[in-house]
């Protein structure tokens, strides 16, 4: 009832500032031009409404409590200070500018002006730093100067757990909570293919427009991981994350109602950077720190609602926009994103130091990585160039060579659903065999499974074979993430791991662009997609390659450090006998 | 005559005021926009972020439904800036309605219905240093 009330004042007064021309900041300009062309309705828009209340207050407050509350919950009046002083003059400044209360901002937004939703954004930052700036600024400093292991400081407690299962309880709520914020990111991503087809219809755009955008978004996305990615070894999780899931579900709001080209590929690029970045590392990178033990299925799970993102939005948003249109499918986009995803984010956090898998367990496994954290992720990172531009052939060509060769537009539809359904399960799975057999060696089997089945989508000719290979192609293609998630984060210490995995995921974009344009480029060259296929099993081929002299180098390293161990032994033995000799 | 004129900012305005008190009479809390929408991000319970969130919708939907109810009579909005002015204007007054715990709504209506000096102080401030800034940049509007 109490939340019920408020729905209802909320109504009525967004509804009063509608009506009087509140939204519009031409009314606020007018108000506050008292040099000439002062007007007076916003002056009376106020006027009324504290007439109104203050009749009102002098009714309620003749009762002892609200009806709903226990008591008054007023402002206790605190003195006329330089905050109060410096606040009111800095709101003055931003709301003579942009000429937006908040008030009218957030009643205006289903309107749905990108100007809005900009400075409803970044007032809500402003508001936070506000209240956090005294909290904040000596912890970003310690983090800075000190280079803590930034574990964070609290992790809620949730109610009602007990001590038993607490913890693996709240382990696995965040796995869930990841889980579905990777769906909700590679939904993002997947959006613009789903779109591409409406857009070209409306406005007559090219087929290469739209896919600029896809570049640009991944650009974004690879080089904001960076900063994000590192971010999480600073400071907690929950900030990065769901500020990136309300800029996600802005920009869909705010491409609902856009009419330029150029526009909507802005938009695209500052969701990667702004909202895409903020989840793919970060998620990745936390769940990593909750587990020791099943690390691989929780990074597996997680990854798979990547690929279950890439398949679902298809299906869900393809009605969505025959239904109602392309505006208002982006519009439900947006408001479910900014419903659901920002409350899911909230969960999402590190754990607390005296949570964190027990020190002691990381070096067991971890022994095989005695290679310093740079080498390792130099070598994981080719591997991942390579490997991404193998399968990025399949993921952008199989639709138009599909085409190509005459086979219906739902035909192709139902083969990469296929491979990201599949790939779903590559993922999970290849996460437990990672936990049975290790990260790397579960990688080299994801990549060879990968590269042996890529290039026969140009040779197969029934539909049944095609789909056994989607079948086997996803499995692979799945597998490959999941297990290089796992190989980073086996291959570096906790401390940074957030900027590792953002280091590999950045080449792997560079190599998703690279698979993507030679695949094109082979096709212009010889007219057909033979080629392109076929470089890329040469390009996973090359990964295996990749993959032994790194396993060569890991083992001729651990050798000498061994040897040196031998040496150092031998020595004081020696040293000892000289001794005793000497005696 | 003036009655006929403003109807719309009047209507507008009891409406505010309806909320404001409404809200007040049952929940016992202040309209302040700002300080309702920093509580969803800040708000120490699931309660406290419940109602927020609440009322936050109905504004959404309230505005909503006004612009539909008056149609053609609301002129188009006009936006002068480009994006980044925005958003620059709205860290200010996100900064600035933080430190002073209120903005228009909260000092404007609510602060002013209860005659608290330090609401009356907050307008004076930002109603002063928005017509410093309007005026210097009315040449650009």
């Amino acid at each position: 009832m109490f939340a019920l009330i408020s729905l209802a004042a909320g109504l009525l007064f967004g509804g009063g500032l509608a009506i009087s021309g509140l939204l519009d900041p031409r009314t606020i300009y007018a108000l506050l031009s008292i040099g000439g062309g002062w007007r007076a309705d916003a002056a009376i828009v106020f006027v009324v409404a504290a007439a109104v209340t203050m009749a009102g207050y002098r009714l309620v407050r003749s009762r002892a409590a609200p009806l709903l509350a226990d008591r008054f919950d007023v402002p206790s009046g605190g003195a006329i200070d330089g905050r109060l002083t410096l606040g009111a003059a800095l709101f003055g400044l931003g709301w003579g500018i942009a000429g937006i209360c908040p008030g009218p901002a957030i009643a205006g937004l289903l309107y749905g002006h990108s100007e809005t939703v900009a400075f409803l954004a970044t007032l809500l930052v402003g508001l936070v730093i506000a209240r956090k700036g005294s909290q904040f600024w000596p912890r970003l400093r310690n983090a800075l100067v000190r280079r803590q292991p930034a574990l964070s400081p609290s992790v809620d407690v949730l109610p009602g757990g007990g001590i038993f299962g607490r913890l693996e309880l709240r382990k696995w709520i965040v796995v869930a909570a990841a889980t579905f914020g990777m769906m909700a990111a590679f939904g993002l991503s997947t959006s613009i293919a789903v779109f591409m087809k409406p857009l070209e219809a409306e406005f007559g755009w090219l087929r290469a427009d739209v896919a600029f955008a896809f570049a640009l978004f991944s650009a974004g996305a690879a080089l904001g991981g960076l900063i994000y990615g590192r971010a999480t070894d600073w400071i907690d999780t929950r900030p990065i994350v769901v500020v990136g899931a309300l800029v996600m579900g802005a920009s869909f709001v705010v491409l609902a109602h856009q009419d330029d080209l150029v526009m909507i590929q802005y938009i695209y690029l500052a969701a990667g950077i702004f909202g895409f970045a903020c989840l793919y590392a970060p998620l990745a990178a936390t769940v990593g720190l909750w587990f020791e033990r099943r690390r691989g299925l929780a990074i597996g799970i997680v990854t798979a609602g990547g690929t279950l993102g890439q398949g679902l939005t298809p299906i869900l948003v393809q009605p969505l926009i025959e239904a109602f249109g392309w505006r208002q499918a982006y519009l439900t986009l947006g408001i479910v994103y900014l419903v659901l995803l920002v409350p899911a984010m909230w969960l999402v956090t590190k754990p607390r130091l005296s949570d964190a898998p027990a020190a002691g367990a990381t070096p067991q496994k971890s022994a095989a990585w005695s290679l310093p954290p740079v080498v390792s992720v130099g070598w994981l990172g080719l591997a991942a160039t390579f490997c991404c531009a193998s399968m990025a052939v399949p993921i952008v060509h199989l639709v138009p060579f599909l085409a190509d060769s005459g086979r219906p537009v739902a035909i192709s539809g139902a083969l990469i659903m296929t491979v990201m359904l599949s790939a779903s399960v590559g993922r999970v799975s290849f996460g437990l065999i990672a936990d049975r057999i290790g990260a790397l060696r579960s990688y080299a089997l994801a990549v060879f499974v990968q590269s042996i089945t890529v290039y026969w989508f140009v040779e197969l000719q029934s539909l049944v074979a095609l789909y056994a290979l989607g079948l086997a192609f996803g499995f692979g293609y799945g597998g490959v993430m999941t297990a290089l998630i796992l190989s980073v984060r086996e291959a570096v210490p906790a401390r940074s791991v957030g900027l590792s995995t953002a280091i590999v995921g950045l080449l792997a974009w560079g190599g998703m662009g690279l698979g993507g344009y030679q695949g094109g480029l082979c096709y212009d060259l010889t007219g057909n997609y033979d080629a392109s296929f076929a470089s890329a099993a040469l390009a996973g081929v090359a990964n295996l390659l990749v993959l032994s002299a790194l396993a060569l180098h890991l083992r001729w390293h651990r050798r000498i450090a061994d040897a040196l161990g031998r040496m150092s032994v031998r020595r004081q033995m020696d040293g000892g006998r000289l001794a005793a000799a000497g005696g | 005559m003036l009655a006929t004129l403003y109807s719309a900012q009047i209507a507008g305005g009891v409406l505010i005021g309806s909320a404001c008190t409404i809200l007040m009479l049952c929940n016992g809390r202040i309209a302040g926009i700002s300080g309702i929408a920093k509580g969803i991000v800040l708000a120490p319970n699931t309660a406290e972020r419940l109602w927020r969130t609440l009322f936050v919708i109905g504004l959404i939907l309230g505005g909503w439904a006004g612009i539909a109810f008056m149609g053609e009579s609301l002129p188009p909005l006009e936006f002068r800036w480009s994006l980044p002015v925005y958003a620059g204007a709205g860290l200010l007054a996100g900064v600035g309605a933080g430190l002073a715990n209120g903005c228009t709504s909260g000092h404007g209506i609510c602060g002013t219905a209860r005659l608290s000096p330090r609401s009356l102080a907050a307008n004076a401030i930002y109603l002063g240093v928005g017509v410093l800034v309007v005026t210097l940049i009315k040449p650009l509007l």
